[in-house]
């Protein structure tokens, strides 16, 4: 199973951060943090790297049915979406597939709210 | 000494077995600090090791709108961005799984549980050998991490 959805896209690259954080808000999720690989790894190591953005999103009600399902979930919280510099101009937005991750968790009840996330995120991506 | 509460001992136990089970964390309890200076100690010794703080998330705040009166229960999403450029390098998607977790939560009263990410299960379907080398080395540096939090404690 792919760990990711991921699309490509063309656009400014901060026009895009917006688009996606706007569609993930459609769907109930809160970026919680927003990682700038290119700016942290320049400054912490002077290593340079395009333009990479983490994007930490949760949404609160999925968040809370997952930790009553599996009370140490939150370990994996919350999901990711990247968006990152391609060639050309182009820019691919990613979003971590929570079917893969739990995979690992063995948990039947975890698995239908993970498929529901996913949807989610499916959604989004389908709108960037 | 059981006679006297068996029935929170029993609950207690059958938790920590439940919680050695889990495959995707390692969790360890803690009875005899507080909250606060166990997510103190564990964030000295993230420093030490140049683990880098990138968020903290009190869920118990977060979730009060779903759950009123939940317990302490906290997120640190910690990274160290050596280890994240190398796992970039090797491939461009493992963002994905950055950063790492560690959370803190109170499972009962005086009773913490730590748990860290095991990012050997977790970063597993990347299936690049050098993700693979660098999920073990991150794992043992947490785990140094969740027996440190008591040694702290007796230098004080």
């Amino acid at each position: 199973m792919e760990y990711y959805f991921a699309k490509t896209v063309t656009g400014e690259f901060e026009e895009v951060i917006k688009k996606v954080t706007n569609e993930l808000e459609k769907e109930g999720f809160g970026v919680l943090t927003e990682i700038d690989i290119k700016a942290t790894l320049k400054k912490k190591l002077d290593v340079d790297f395009k333009k990479y953005r983490i994007l930490g999103a949760c949404n609160a009600p999925y968040a809370h049915k997952a930790l009553k399902a599996e009370d140490k979930i939150g370990t994996m919280l919350p999901c990711n979406v990247i968006v990152q510099e391609l060639e050309n101009g182009r820019i691919e937005v990613a979003a971590v597939n929570p079917m893969a991750s739990m995979q690992a968790v063995k948990n039947k009840d975890l698995e239908s709210i993970a498929k529901e996330i996913g949807d989610k995120l499916k959604q989004v991506m389908d709108k960037v | 000494m059981k006679r006297e509460n068996p029935a929170k001992k029993e609950i207690s136990n059958q938790n920590y077995t439940e919680s050695r089970r889990t495959t995707y964390c390692i969790s360890q309890r803690y009875g005899s600090q507080t909250f606060s200076e166990i997510l103190k100690n564990i964030k000295e010794a993230l420093a030490k090791r140049d683990f880098d703080v990138l968020l903290e998330l009190a869920l118990d705040k977060y979730l009060k709108k779903d759950i009123k009166d939940m317990p302490p229960h906290v997120i640190l999403s910690v990274c160290n961005s050596g280890t994240a450029a190398k796992a970039l390098t090797a491939d461009l998607q493992s963002g994905v799984f950055l950063p790492c977790n560690i959370t803190v939560k109170e499972v009962d009263q005086g009773n913490i549980e730590v748990s860290i990410e095991d990012t050997t299960v977790t970063w597993a379907s990347s299936n690049t050998n050098e993700l693979g080398e660098l999920a073990k080395k991150t794992t043992e540096t947490l785990k140094q991490i969740l027996s440190e939090i008591d040694q702290q404690r007796m230098k004080l």
